[in-house]
């Protein structure tokens, strides 16, 4: 039995391996707009959490995350230049947001700069504090 | 401190409309203003003039400020209604080719009426700033 619950906890371990996650937080100039993306340090993009905010309407991939209406990742893709992520409802028949950002490095600091988009409620510019 | 301060002008060759992007970083280190046209004929945009203000010591001269020595241009590789993407080009007389120095790209949102620009600005030793725009 024993011998049985280690091998069921090694597996565990191995469809879930651990990664280091940091946040990049991304708002607009006046704070009414956000969009953070828990993103894992691995090769690809990953995105293991998300938040969306405008105004006091919130969406959350996670209620670890905060309170608000469930939201996917529907689609991500990075290039050594941009992120482009659209978030969806949990069912993927709605787009709730889009996120286009721009990065760029100068010595060991990396910016990131880009719109987000929230179909029904507005289009910002967005600057981004993270990794 | 000095104040960097370097502009970048194309001539318009047959302005459509045109409408000013005011960018600023969150810290207001940086300015970008980019003046662009829209044909709306022909659905293309167009780079009427550019210009970022840096507080730091940079080296930089201007096109068209007076003590421009005329070494830097703009070059527009993607202006549509997503992407505004240019490079900077100094020209080195000594060795006679250009080499890039720079980079501005910006991503364009729209909802309804809202027209939103963001984006970084890159300038090779000098820094790398996330920026807000303001469309005119």
């Amino acid at each position: 039995m024993k011998r049985l619950a280690a091998s069921v906890i090694a597996l565990a371990g191995l469809s879930s391996p651990a990664f280091a996650t940091e946040w990049v937080n991304c708002s607009d100039r006046d704070g009414g707009a956000s969009f953070d993306l828990l993103l894992g340090q691995v090769d690809v993009i990953s995105i293991a959490g998300m938040t969306i905010t405008v105004g006091e309407q919130v969406w959350a991939s996670d209620v670890a995350y905060g309170p608000g209406e469930p939201v996917v990742v529907g689609q991500a893709f990075e290039t050594p230049d941009m992120i482009l992520v659209d978030a969806v409802d949990p069912g993927v028949s709605t787009k709730i947001a889009e996120l286009r950002l721009f990065k760029t490095n100068e010595g060991d600091s990396s910016v990131y700069g880009g719109t987000m988009r929230v179909p029904g409620h507005g289009a910002w510019a967005v600057s981004c504090s993270g990794p | 401190m000095l104040r960097l301060l370097a502009i970048i002008t194309i001539a318009l060759t047959t302005p459509v409309a045109a409408h000013t992007i005011d960018c600023v970083d969150p810290n207001s280190e940086v300015t970008l203003q980019i003046v662009e046209s829209y044909d709306e004929t022909t659905g293309e945009f167009g780079l009427v003039s550019a210009k970022f203000q840096i507080v730091d010591d940079l080296g930089y001269t201007s096109a068209d400020d007076p003590s421009n020595d005329g070494e830097i241009t703009l070059i527009n590789s993607v202006q549509d209604w997503e992407n505004l993407a240019f490079d900077m080009h100094l020209r080195n007389v000594e060795k006679g080719y250009d080499s890039i120095v720079g980079s501005i790209r910006m991503s364009r949102a729209q909802e309804g009426s809202i027209e939103a620009i963001g984006g970084t600005l890159h300038v090779s030793g000098g820094g790398a700033w996330a920026v807000t725009c303001d469309v005119h």
